[in-house]
């Protein structure tokens, strides 16, 4: 099995920078994606990786070796396309047997014998004669990922394999992959743009955006604790909200109807939000001086109905049922809340919203200034802002 | 590594070879036509081209203008009239008849995308697949063709005869010229204007209608406009090929309705080579300027796609106006098209006593009787077989390879294009009149002196009018040939030389047969380079047999056209069968 290092990847086409510095690094058999909007340069990592496309600068190693130079066919990565690519002139069987021409199938067993237990893998046994066109979306699928598994490549990477499918499908096809990529132990690179399918089934997910990495971690970290403010707003919903410190850590704030009973763990300040006559105690890791800026964030499914340390009230704007949930669009002080809750504590006109400074994830201010970047003042939007999936 | 720098190395290694192959065959003939044109006695001199310009033979009155354009403009003012009217010379005759072909082609043609667009009926697909025929039939076949249905003894005066009507002569009249110049054109802009038809979205009528629009109304507003650049692109195209007659022009109109490509015919076989190459390379300019034209408009449309074309029309039907229209077009229909094809097929087996062979049985007698400059018929089948696989084997690695470059993107691409599509613009005849003066007459490099054989040359003159399909059919299914089925296969073990041959080959077959039929058909037919490198009887092909049978023995005739019109046929079936459908060119 292969561990990744990429260090430092340019990709540049004539004005345009495709990669602007990339740098991850993937674990012997783990389940690596890159996630972000269109255009963020995770397609082009993945080709770099494949060897589609020459790096302008930076390097790739596999198992600590450099690759450049090395022609894809010398990678043993086995790449499945979002259109699958099967080839239209050959058989199922054909396809998946395609790199075994080029290597002698694994432990001796025979060619045919190693496309048949590939099609079994796939559940698609005795499908071998048909034509790929013959075959569904998801079913296509999973003959991509076997022609790709076949040779026993060292590398498997996946770039946006389900956005064809329906969401159905799609659900069931990914646990499917994850536990087919377990069980063989490859190391896997995948590409989404879809972040609840990024969390679902990644051991790393690496949250791109415009050429750069923006934060890696395990998906619990990237959902919990948001590095920069475009990694909280694109993994999952979010409530943003930006101040300036009104006074120093461990005070609280005069309109803190909870008073100081709960004292949380480290230091914390008052943050004026901007616009909004309120003041909210957040957990920060550093002394914050008054007037600072700081910018934090409160998960939907945070935010109570009339209970937490820090109050508001809003108003309720409109609900969409989810089924097991209910989202609550509030209106508060000319700004969108969002609140995740079940139908049975359904809130209706004005309420009453709180949460805890310890639910707070602080993105920019005295605990975490390396964030305070000038490329992401995104001047104009929303202090308080929610995204849809 | 290895690998790449090979396929690199290879890369330019054909590069190389086609470059070589395009400028023995067709860049350096030009250019020695080009020379040849203004220059005399081993002196540099425009004298021939000043002549020719100040010539009203050429220009007409134009001539006076360009001659002495103070006493024409003089003369202008005073009676402007008088001045620009009288003979139009050999130029503006020549844009005359292609003018009138065009408005034939357009009258002809725009009806039938009307039929085949807006109506279902019976065999629909096929008439519509049997529009590309024409294209690849021989122009001298046709020629007979239309001898045999215009002709003096010809279907349409032996019909007339029997219903009791005086005959008609149209042989050497513009009249039969245009009309078989409409037999290949109408259909290419039938073709082109219904496939706009079809790609005319129903909801924007739909729309239309419900904001209030007549149907007539909607037509003007929201149909015709989406129709007009098919109709202006098929009308360009068909003036730029009238332009160019050649075959269709010698046999149908004579010397007495000469072109510009057949007078540089004439002047070849009065040996007047500076003529016909300073004619040649006036000619060239002209209809090099009307196809960068066309090219420059064709690319500024766009091509319509439409998932769901508007519901057709039965033809079968209650009598309705609409269907009364369509009849009596049908009818014309049968009279250009089916007529002068049947008529040959009709000849060719009938004599004086009824049905006959003995047409097909003179091609073969002839053979052991045959004077030495006498044609020798089956020695043209065979020839005409040969130069067909020649230039094939010729045509067909130049195609792919440039095919293969304009699918990637390189500095210098659009003038590569240019050079490559360049010899579409240039006129067989003066192809065949360069390979002529260039390679058959001899050529000195290195210190030794090359002369080509004449079969040769003729080989050469046909690649080069065919590859150009070849990369016309090809060119648009490579570009469509989905990149990750390559990097799949690489990404699997294959080499990219290997990931070619597994993948890209297999895929795009089609395309290559189609081409290489194309490519076939244009070499059997070609007539207009051939006639000029045709020395002597042992390198007669057989559209130059029938045309030196043309007038003396129509039965013979008609009895080669059929075996050329065989073999088109079967060419056709393979460009419709593995076709990708392409228009235009």
């Amino acid at each position: 099995m292969t561990t990744i290092d990429v260090e430092d990847l340019r990709v540049e086409y004539g004005e345009t920078t495709a990669l602007n510095g990339v740098s991850l690094a993937v674990e012997e058999g783990d389940f690596f994606t890159l996630v972000g909007p269109s255009g963020c340069g995770k397609t082009t990592t993945l080709r770099v990786l494949a060897g589609f496309e020459a790096p302008t600068s930076g390097r790739v190693l596999f198992d600590g070796e450099d690759v450049r130079g090395t022609p894809p066919e010398e990678r043993g990565v086995g790449v499945v396309f979002q259109n699958y690519a099967l080839f239209p002139h050959m058989s199922v069987a054909e396809n998946v047997g395609y790199g075994l021409r080029f290597a002698a199938p694994p432990e001796g067993t025979s060619k045919r014998v190693r496309i048949d237990e590939l099609l079994e893998l796939v559940d698609l046994g005795g499908m071998g004669e048909r034509d790929p066109e013959e075959l569904s979306g998801g079913q296509q699928q999973r003959v991509a990922l076997a022609r790709a598994l076949a040779p026993g490549p060292r590398l498997l990477m996946l770039d946006e394999p389900m956005s064809a499918l329906d969401a159905r499908l799609r659900e069931r096809l990914r646990v499917q992959v994850k536990e087919l990529q377990s069980e063989l132990g490859v190391t896997t690179v995948y590409v989404t743009h879809d972040q609840e399918e990024a969390l679902a089934i990644s051991d790393q997910v690496a949250v791109m955006r415009a050429g750069r990495i923006e934060q890696v971690g395990t998906p619990r970290d990237v959902y919990h604790y948001p590095a920069t403010r475009f990694a909280a707003e694109f993994v999952g919903d979010n409530n943003l909200f930006e101040g300036r410190a009104t006074n120093g850590p461990g005070s609280s704030s005069p309109s803190n109807r909870s008073g100081s009973g709960e004292e949380t763990e480290g230091a914390s300040a008052s943050v004026a939000v901007d616009g909004a006559e309120t003041v909210f105690e957040v957990p920060t890791a550093a002394t914050a001086s008054a007037g600072e800026p700081v910018t934090f964030c409160v998960r939907p499914e945070r935010l109570r109905v009339s209970g937490g340390k820090n109050r508001f009230r809003a108003q309720v704007a409109s609900t969409e049922f989810l089924g097991d949930v209910t989202r609550v669009r509030l209106e508060w002080n000319d700004r969108s809340i969002v609140l995740r809750t079940s139908e049975r504590e359904l809130p209706t006109g004005t309420v009453e919203l709180g949460f805890d400074p310890a639910d707070v994830r602080v993105l920019n201010g005295p605990s975490d200034s390396k964030h305070d970047r000038g490329d992401r003042a995104e001047e104009g939007m929303e202090s308080v802002s929610t995204r849809d999936e | 590594m290895v690998v790449g720098a090979l396929e690199r190395n290879g890369l330019v290694l054909l590069a190389g070879l086609t470059s070589l192959l395009l400028v023995v065959t067709f860049y350096y003939p030009v250019g020695v036509v080009l020379v040849d044109s203004v220059s005399a006695g081993g002196q540099w001199t425009l004298a021939t081209f000043a002549s020719i310009l100040t010539d009203p033979f050429y220009f007409g009155w134009l001539a006076r203008a360009i001659g002495d354009p103070g006493a024409f403009t003089r003369r202008l003012i005073e009676a402007p009239l008088a001045t620009v009217s009288g003979s139009l010379g050999l130029v503006g005759f020549t844009a005359y008849q292609a003018l009138l072909s065009t408005i034939a082609s357009v009258a002809l043609g725009v009806p039938g995308a009307f039929v085949l667009a807006r109506f279902e009926f019976r065999g629909r697909r096929t008439i519509r697949s049997l529009t590309i025929l024409p294209f690849v039939m021989p122009t001298i076949m046709v020629a007979i063709g239309f001898v045999s249905m215009f002709g003096e003894n010809g279907t349409l005066n032996r019909v007339l005869e029997a219903l009791g009507l005086p005959e008609v002569n149209l042989m050497f009249t513009l009249s039969i010229v245009v009309l078989a110049h409409a037999f290949y054109d109408a259909p290419l802009v039938a073709r082109v204007t219904a496939a706009a038809w079809e790609g005319v979205d129903p909801r924007l009528i739909e729309s239309a209608r419900s904001l209030g629009a007549s149907r007539r109304r909607a037509f003007l507003d929201i149909t015709a406009p989406q129709l007009l650049p098919a109709v202006l692109t098929g009308a360009l195209l068909t003036f730029v090929f009238s332009f160019l007659s050649f075959a269709i022009v010698l046999a149908l109109g004579g010397f007495e309705l000469a072109t510009i490509e057949v007078w540089i015919y004439n002047q070849v076989q009065q040996l007047e080579f500076a003529s016909a190459a300073a004619l040649a390379t006036i000619e060239s300019v002209l209809s090099l300027a009307l196809t960068y034209a066309y090219l420059r408009y064709e690319a500024a449309q766009e091509i319509a796609r439409n998932a769901r074309p508007s519901d057709r029309i039965p033809l079968v039907g209650s009598l309705t106006p609409a269907r009364i229209a369509v009849f009596g077009y049908l009818a014309v229909v049968c009279v250009v098209f089916v007529g002068p094809i049947a008529s040959m097929i009709v000849a060719s087996v009938t004599g004086d006593g009824g049905l006959t062979l003995a047409n097909y049985r003179f091609l073969l007698e002839r053979q052991a009787a045959a004077y030495d400059f006498q044609v020798r018929p089956l020695g043209a089948i065979v020839n005409s077989l040969a130069f067909a696989v020649g230039s094939l084997l010729l045509s067909i690695p130049i195609g792919v390879f440039l095919s293969v470059l304009s699918t990637r993107q390189f500095r210098g691409r659009k003038a590569l294009d240019a050079l490559t599509m360049l010899p579409l613009a240039v006129s067989g005849v003066v192809v065949g009149l360069g390979l002529l003066r260039g390679l058959v007459f001899g050529f000195e490099a290195f210190g030794y002196r090359f002369t080509v054989t004449g079969a040769l040359a003729i080989v050469a003159a046909h690649a080069v009018a065919a590859y150009p399909f070849v990369v016309r059919n090809l060119t648009p299914m490579l570009g469509s040939l989905d990149s990750r089925l390559t990097e799949s296969a690489r990404s699997l073990g294959a080499s990219r030389v290997r990931a070619l041959y597994d993948i890209e080959l297999p895929l795009v077959r089609p395309g290559l047969v189609a081409g290489a039929a194309f490519a076939f058909a244009i070499s059997i037919g070609e007539f207009d380079s051939t006639v000029i490198l045709a020395t002597g009887a042992d390198s007669y092909t057989m559209p130059v047999a029938i045309e030196r049978y043309l007038g003396r023995r129509l039965g013979p005739a008609t009895a080669m056209g059929c075996v050329l019109l065989f073999v088109t046929s079967v060419s056709f079936v393979l460009i419709e069968r593995f076709g990708g459908g392409g228009r235009g060119l």
